[in-house]
């Protein structure tokens, strides 16, 4: 498997806040990588310094080899990174199906992005049904379909989800992570996705990174963390031996 | 009942200005943050590019002796290139500065135009003579209607045709009101920032040059300040329309025009050289019941 993402001991700061502290992770092609921390750990940080939206102080961030630090956001996507942020941010007052159609812009060719804007109709019906609906009156699950389909439209090689179980009910969390894996095997996607709890995670993830304090703390396989406790004392910070019976928000 | 008539014509034409100004100062501001106060500098531009640069007091035509086909679209382009070099050399190192910052920069802008225009043609206003056949009265009925006003209500009316067309159907407009809604989402989807940031600027550059041409053509007369007021109004008008929608923009600009245009006509005569404090008290007015402006914007149908 060769290295698409690599994130070379990054450092961010906003004013004297470190936000993030030597943060290095690497995202193989056809992977699903997953961050998971508590909230203010950095997850968004992360996600955001690697889609160019914060230019870390120290580090690199390569994509494919090529570094990227320090370019815009609109480059970066122009490269094949798509980053679906936290809170959703559908564009409200355009049509649903318009916002699916700036994501198909950056393709530069109008019959592909037309066939694409097909394939997502017909892959989310119920985005077909609003297609000419504006966005801001759909449901926030229905909201969250968008995005991800909209991301997918600019035809990514690796997509960045930024807790795409945020404020929804667990029943719609489950069809958008149904919706990711599957969209992964079709559209050949590689994912990085940040979330709070890691149950779900553990299902679907090929590697886990536990961020907390503005520092990974944990890095292992799925099936290495499987039992959870090594997970669960790194998200909390336990020293060795400790035995709380702490829970990761599910 | 004819005078009533008569005068809202008057109000409309003025509003219909007013909301061409405040439309190009509107697209700005919704995807910028922008409140442009050079706006009103760009029209001049516009006008002054109409005649021979000279100090002299009879304005002599330059580009204003050209055929109309030919005339329009140099005045626009004109316009179009000041707009997009002001960005370049101003806004565009300020990008990731703050909306006073921007604002404050826009002054500083609308006095290097004024004064650079100061020093190339002089100080005192200038009688220029365009089109002055469009000032002959048309009789419709028993009302008599200036031509000028009716062509500056048709060209009003294919301008917002237009700018919705292009907002609506193109790719680019999309973009564009992507780009207004969520400047830093767009980005992340592949809209190239400034590419829109600049078709903003022609636009309003296109907008401000037909202006020019409307204002001058009606007044005939230039001075390096002709375009303050014209800015003024439009900001009150976006005020009133309600901040970053489009829409609100042109309403606030054809409400700003009538109001004034019928304080001017029924205020006792005594109270007439106070039109305007009348008027910024009826925008007051305005914003104590709909703070938000007459068609507030965005996220209006946001849910959670």
């Amino acid at each position: 498997m060769t290295t698409l993402l690599e994130v070379d001991r990054i450092s961010v700061r906003y004013g004297n806040l470190v936000a993030l502290r030597d943060v290095s992770l690497t995202v193989a092609e056809g992977e699903v990588v997953c961050v998971i921390g508590p909230n203010g750990a950095g997850k968004s940080t992360t996600l955001a310094a690697v889609a160019g939206g914060v230019t870390p102080y120290s580090g690199d961030i390569r994509l494919a080899g090529q570094s990227i630090l320090g370019r815009q956001p609109e480059q970066i996507a122009r490269l094949g990174l798509s980053l679906v942020p936290e809170g959703r941010h559908v564009f409200g007052t355009l049509t649903v199906e318009e916002n699916l159609k700036i994501g198909g812009f950056v393709q530069g060719d109008r019959s592909s992005a037309r066939a694409d804007l097909d394939r997502m109709f017909t892959l989310f019906p119920r985005l077909a049904e609003r297609r000419n609906m504006p966005a801001g009156r759909l449901s926030g699950g229905e909201q969250q379909m968008l995005v991800v389909a909209r991301a997918v439209m600019t035809r990514p090689r690796l997509l960045l989800v930024d807790e795409p179980s945020l404020g929804l009910a667990p029943r719609i969390v489950d069809q958008i992570y149904e919706m990711l894996l599957d969209l992964r095997r079709q559209a050949n996607l590689t994912l990085l996705i940040n979330e709070q709890s890691s149950n779900r995670i553990l299902k679907h993830a090929d590697r886990i990174y536990v961020l907390r304090g503005a520092r990974i703390q944990l890095e292992g396989t799925a099936a290495e963390l499987q039992d959870g406790e090594a997970i669960r004392s790194a998200y909390f910070g336990f020293e060795d031996g400790a035995t709380a019976k702490a829970e990761i928000p599910a | 009942m004819i005078q009533f008539i008569q005068n809202l014509i008057d109000a409309v034409a003025l509003g219909s200005i007013y909301a061409l100004v405040a439309l190009g100062v509107g697209l700005l501001f919704g995807i910028l943050r922008l409140i442009n106060f050079a706006h009103g500098d760009y029209i001049t531009i516009g006008a002054y590019a109409l005649i021979v640069p000279s100090a002299d007091v009879t304005a002599r035509l330059l580009i204003g002796d050209w055929p109309w086909p030919v005339l329009i679209p140099t005045i626009c382009l004109i316009v179009v290139i000041a707009a997009l070099l002001t960005d370049a050399a101003v806004f565009r190192p300020l990008r990731r500065a703050t909306s006073p910052t921007l604002m404050i920069a826009s002054f500083a802008v609308s006095y290097i135009i004024q004064n650079g225009v100061l020093m190339a043609y002089g100080s005192r206003p200038k009688s220029v003579d365009l089109w002055s056949g469009a000032n002959s009265q048309v009789f419709i009925g028993d009302l008599r209607v200036p031509m000028l006003q009716l062509i500056t209500l048709a060209v009003t009316l294919v301008l917002m045709i237009a700018v919705t067309l292009f907002l609506r159907r193109t790719s680019y407009g999309i973009q564009m009101r992507a780009a207004a809604e969520d400047f830093r989402m767009a980005q992340y989807l592949g809209v190239r920032g400034n590419v829109v940031i600049g078709i903003a600027f022609a636009l309003s550059g296109i907008l401000a040059g037909v202006v020019s041409l409307l204002y001058t053509t009606q007044s005939g007369s230039l001075s390096h300040v002709m375009g303050v007021p014209l800015a003024l109004f439009a900001f009150v008008a976006v005020v009133v329309g309600g901040m970053g929608s489009l829409v609100g923009a042109v309403v606030g600009g054809f409400v700003i025009g009538i109001i004034v245009t019928m304080l001017q006509a029924y205020l006792p005569p005594d109270l007439r050289a106070f039109r305007d404090a009348f008027a910024f008290a009826f925008v007051i007015l305005v914003l104590l019941v709909r703070p938000a402006g007459l068609v507030p914007s965005r996220s209006t149908f946001e849910r959670v």
